[in-house]
């Protein structure tokens, strides 16, 4: 093998797979470029008509050179060649082609080039019905194939902020960089190569009378001195309101990556410009390139593209392009410049050009490439009407019709965009003043006016926020002369010819479709661009988007400035859905909240169900299979013995100071402050329209100090609600609270031996305070050392109580217990135990129920003050139709009540008079018994109304109750 | 997460966790705290009050809320002093918070996963966050930083800082 020298690789050489061949690179070597020097030109085929393809860009624009790394169900698709680098076992494979990259069945598909235009599959595959098509129309869809399994790991993240952001380390954004350090600001860059440099990489420049590369490698160390970061491989993604998101992808592929959230005081966008193509026909075939690809392989891996070249495009650049790849060694047959004339700066070029033997032809195009899986011969035709028409042969056309800026990050935000007739392409123009564009990026593309613009703005941007060292002078550059182009955008041809001038070569979209879209009446780019394609998958319209633009313009009679381009949208650069998730995947999607007693319950068969954050027990395997059998039998356990409940999850707001209970009178709907010191009552707490929020029980601990419990889950959102008053309404008062929800385990131990276990488990010193607690009273006292606290209160209609302990004691006593003969259980059962009883259940509580509804009339006619008060008294809560809260049970005292069933007055009816809230089975009467809301002028007890469960087509005959159906006279808990 | 201490060792990112069995919590009626009082307490939001040895002993970490980690008894009289005397409430929140010890040259890097450490501290010496989908308290420690999540958060929020600094390690 033949060592070739570049900027970027070593002599250490590396083997990879592609397409199942194996071959050798070197170091630093890309794929595309090591395949490039191995004579490989067809790296893949198009999307829709199978279309043989080359490589056309050396960066993320690239839209053709497309693969799929690994090997399934492991796989990454189309990571773009340019890009990825080279790494010892590498596995690639070519996309879209079937069976082989060369023999391809599917490209067949090639001769129906006028029947696939755009938009074939709208209207098209209407009969006999879409579904016949569908199977084979999805298997030849889409951009490579997702992967069958999720192997990659997350992103790293890193938040950093900075005072200037670079965007770019090309030279604009290595000047701008140096003003912002010189002054003294903090200053990060980003890069989305593996190297600084940009297109110095190969221009002939100097600056500051050093080589480009000198300076760079200068600017680069002074920058390292300054502090400034400068981050490789890093692409700006997106952003918004000052965040700047950046993506670093080392080696082009999602695999150690890293997403960066930066937030910089200032931000300068020197992302430089896109080459763009020329539509002519055939211009997708193998071997056709963008002149600065073809550049770049030639000095960043020593690569010739081709053996015999011709260079096609519009402005000066061609010929000191020409000078640089002839100096090289490869052999420039010709240069076809659209242009009459070239400016008096390139005039000397191509007169030595001339005289080294290149044909140069001034006001010509390239018409058409002949050759299916590379070039055999090109047409040129005058673009005057004299002159002949010529073909001349070559393996490689080198085109390049401008350069479109990389304005993406320059279009949110309120930034915007104007087109610039001199360069024939739309550059950012007014910016958030914390943003601005320089360089290529805002239309400059002449170095001395790059370095020059970049510095001083740069400068600016640090002085403005407060950086205010000495910048000394902005660095002095001579490189290629401004190209002075001559706007170009598709050569003349016959109607038949646009259906192979390619402007979107990832998509095929063709002139001939951007024709049709206009014909049928999509006159707006936006519209043309989701009618057409042109423009969408990764390559987001970098090469294609300004030239379908243009050649809508044309078509349309209309100048470009009118027409304008489409918006692009985040990211930027193609990014895996696993990037875009961040850390938030795996075990990790959702963070989750522990109780201390989880380990416990885990360990014993506990099963778990989410609520809000928390996991807590739904019930244990031990009890049954699955959640209805176990939740029936814990419950009857319950019921006929006891047992015990880790209710750690209840919220707990402590409240103190001297206005506290007054500011608990607020707060409730019944008084707080009537509550003694020892005692505790159930507490409804209102939204400002009267709705129920939530409910708990309110301990008042001291004189000066409650403790108010809320539903779990609600501790944030009711401390939050408190704050609220607490600040805004009544700061006067001598009062603050506290979530303590953490702090306390809860054990609620409930059923008829409740009290004989807890006095057995918790000794003598707790049996007289124990005797003697009163419903709604607690006492606190210790057990083994650590605070506890009694509070005889019941959710389940049982003898019950609630033990709030000290996390240290939280085990120790669930299995002191347990030892009794109290075996947990957990919410299943918990529902059962609430319904039959008619406590409310969290789905009775849906911000749409008053207290009135859910039957507190009672509360609400003690009149205390309170938020959500003055709005209860809303005519329409009282309104026949206004559901309330009652009990159902089937009328057969068998039939199944499903939760969510729609409540009428017939079978054959569907006005819904309410709703099923909660549904259960009940142990205690052995039938289906439900809570529901039911208009209360068909309410009363006895009436039979129909459930009717839509989604399963069940109708049930449902006669409605109290909702108390087990012991409506409490004599359980008055044990 | 229960209660017992953990460590885990390595020179570059070394974390230590362990639950706070006592700690209290001050909360002022009002803020800007005005006279003595400013003069008591830690006076900014972010501000934090050290003993001799360098030891955080009261965080500053919300306008006028105020957390003692491990209070000794003259700190607790002080503060009881305070309640006395009308300007806020102490509250024993033993329990509810679970502390995490990050040290190491890879520490911020780490917490950088979740938040902008730069912008939240040096500026100040402890703040109020939200890290890792975790409320979480932030104090900057000469070697490194101490976290405080809620407690009910510990575990997920160790398996966060686990899974995370091993990928730092071996990146």
């Amino acid at each position: 093998m033949i060592l070739r020298r570049g900027h970027r690789v070593t002599t250490q050489s590396v083997s990879f797979q592609f397409d199942g061949r194996e071959y050798t690179a070197q170091a630093g070597d890309t794929v595309a470029s090591a395949l490039l020097a191995h004579g490989v030109r067809l790296f893949g085929r198009s999307v829709k008509y199978r279309r043989p393809r080359g490589v056309f860009a050396a960066g993320p624009e690239e839209p053709n050179a497309l693969l799929t790394v690994g090997t399934q169900p492991c796989v990454i698709p189309n990571v773009s060649a340019p890009q990825l680098a080279v790494t010892p076992q590498l596995i690639t494979r070519s996309q879209n082609r079937w069976p082989s990259l060369r023999v391809d069945l599917h490209a067949v598909l090639q001769a129906g080039g006028g029947f696939f235009g755009a938009g074939f599959y709208y209207k098209t595959f209407m009969w006999p019905s879409w579904r016949t098509y569908e199977t084979m129309i999805r298997h030849l869809a889409g951009l490579g194939e997702a992967p069958g399994a999720a192997d990659i790991a997350p992103p790293h993240v890193e938040h950093l902020s900075c005072d200037v952001l670079v965007g770019g380390a090309g030279a604009a954004g290595l000047a701008a960089a140096l003003a912002a350090a010189r002054a003294g600001a903090r200053v990060v860059v980003c890069e989305r190569e593996p190297q600084a440099g940009g297109e110095l990489d190969f221009e002939t420049a100097t600056i500051d009378e050093q080589s480009a590369t000198e300076w760079v490698r200068a600017s680069l160390a002074e920058l390292a001195r300054a502090g400034a970061r400068v981050l490789y491989h890093t692409a700006i993604v997106g952003g918004s309101d000052g965040l700047v998101i950046a993506h670093a992808e080392p080696g082009g592929i999602a695999k150690n990556n890293t997403v960066y959230r930066i937030r910089p005081q200032k931000f300068v966008m020197a992302m430089g410009a896109v080459e763009r193509g020329i539509a002519f026909a055939n211009n997708d075939r193998p071997g056709v390139m963008l002149l600065g690809a073809a550049e770049r392989y030639l000095a960043r891996y020593g690569v010739a593209v081709g053996k015999v070249l011709v260079l096609f495009g519009n402005h000066d650049r061609l010929y000191a392009s020409a000078m640089r790849l002839h100096a090289a060694g490869m052999r420039v047959r010709a240069i076809v410049d659209t242009r009459c004339d070239v400016s008096a700066a390139a005039f000397g070029l191509r007169a030595t050009l001339t005289g080294m033997g290149v044909e140069c032809m001034s006001g010509h195009a390239v018409a058409e490439v002949h050759g299916v899986y590379g070039i055999r011969r090109i047409r040129i035709i005058p673009l005057q009407a004299t002159g002949t028409e010529r073909f001349i042969e070559c393996d490689a056309l080198l085109v390049s019709g401008g350069w479109t800026p990389m304005l993406q990050a320059a279009l949110h935000d309120g930034g915007q965009r104007e087109f610039a007739a001199k360069v024939s392409e739309f550059v950012a123009s007014v910016q958030p003043e914390w943003r601005t564009a320089v360089g290529a990026c805002a239309g400059t593309f002449e170095l001395g006016a790059i370095l020059t613009e970049s510095f001083r703005a740069a400068a600016q941007f640090a002085h403005s926020i407060g950086a205010m060292g000495v910048v000394g002078r902005a660095p002095v550059g001579r490189g290629d002369t401004a190209p002075q182009l001559q706007a170009f955008w598709r050569s003349p041809c016959t109607r038949a010819h646009e259906k192979t001038q390619f402007v979107d070569l990832q998509n095929d979209v063709t002139v001939a479709d951007l024709r049709l879209a206009l014909g049928e009446g999509f006159v707006d780019i936006e519209h043309i661009k989701r009618y057409t394609t042109l423009g969408i998958g990764t390559e987001q319209g970098r090469t294609g988007g300004l030239l379908g633009a243009a050649i809508v313009a044309e078509l349309k009679g209309e100048a470009l400035s009118r027409v304008g381009v489409s918006r692009t949208r985040p990211p930027y650069q193609p990014m895996t859905l696993g990037s875009l998730a961040g850390l938030n995947q795996g075990d990790a999607l959702r963070v989750t909240r522990r109780t201390p007693l989880h380990a416990w319950n885990q360990a014993h068969g506990a099963v778990f169900e989410p609520a809000e954050y928390w996991l807590r027990t739904r019930y244990y395997r031990a009890n049954g299979t699955d959640a209805f059998t176990a939740g029936i039998q814990e419950a009857t356990r319950v019921r006929a013995h006891g047992g015990i409940l880790d209710g750690s999850t209840l919220g707990k707001i402590e409240v103190a100071g001297a206005d506290a209970a007054a500011f608990l009178d607020r707060l409730y709907l019944t008084k707080a402050s009537t509550i003694k010191v020892g005692r505790s009552k159930y507490m409804v707490n209102l939204r400002e329209d009267g709705m129920v929020l939530d409910d708990g029980i309110v301990l008042r601990l001291a004189p000066n100090r409650f403790l108010a419990t809320t539903g779990s889950g609600h501790a944030e959102h009711m401390l939050s609600h408190f704050e609220h008053y607490r600040a805004l309404e009544w700061s006067h008062r001598q009062v603050a609270l506290t979530n303590l929800t953490e702090a306390w385990a809860v054990i609620v131990v409930a059923g008829p031996k409740s009290r004989a276990t807890l006095m057995n488990v918790l000794g003598e010193a707790w049996h007289a305070r124990l005797s003697g607690l009163t419903h709604m009273e607690f006492s606190e006292s210790c057990w083994q050392g650590q605070a506890l606290r009694v509070l005889r209160a019941s959710f389940s209609g049982e003898l019950a109580f609630e033990l709030h302990c000290q996390h240290g004691i939280a085990v120790p006593l669930w299995e002191a217990l347990v030892a009794a003969g109290l075996p947990p259980y957990g919410l299943e059962a918990l529902d059962i135990l609430r319904v039959e009883k008619g406590y409310l259940v969290s789905s009775e509580m849906n911000g749409e129920a008053t207290p009135q509804d859910l039957g507190m009339d009672g509360l609400v006619n003690l009149g205390n003050e309170c938020v959500g008060r003055a709005l209860l008294g809303r005519p329409a809560f009282v309104e026949p139709q206004r559901p309330r809260l009652v009990g159902l049970r089937a009328r057969d005292g068998k039939s199944v009540i499903q939760g969510g069933a729609q409540i009428t007055l017939t079978a054959a009816d569907t006005h819904s008079l309410g709703h099923v809230s909660s549904s259960v089975y009940s142990p205690a009467l052995a039938q289906w018994i439900a809570l529901a809301f039911v208009a209360r002028d068909r309410a009363a007890t006895g009436t039979v109304l129909v459930a009717r469960d839509l989604l399963r087509g069940t109708d049930v005959d449902v006669v409605v109750t109290s909702p108390v159906h087990v012991d409506p006279s409490s004599e359980r808990m008055k044990v | 997460m229960n209660t017992s201490s953990r460590s885990i060792t390595d020179q570059r990112c070394q974390i230590q966790s362990s639950a706070t069995a006592v700690a209290v919590e001050f909360k002022a009626f009002q803020y800007p705290l005005v006279g003595t009082v400013s003069a008591e307490l830690p006076g900014e939001p972010g501000a934090v009050q050290r003993d001799a040895a360098g030891n955080a002993t009261l965080l500053h970490y919300g306008p006028g809320i105020f957390l003692a980690p491990s209070p000794n008894e003259a700190l607790l009289r002080r503060l009881r002093a305070l309640e006395t005397a009308g300007v806020g409430a102490v509250f024993d929140v033993g329990g509810q918070w679970h502390q995490f010890r990050l040290t190491g040259a890879l520490s911020a890097r780490l917490l950088s996963s979740g938040i902008d450490i730069e912008r939240c501290v040096p500026r100040r010496d402890c703040a109020a966050v939200h890290l890792f989908d975790s409320p979480a308290l932030l104090l900057l420690q000469s070697t490194g930083f101490d976290v405080w999540v809620p407690a009910s958060y510990a575990t997920a929020f160790f398996a966060t800082l686990m899974r995370l600094r091993e990928r730092l390690i071996n990146a």
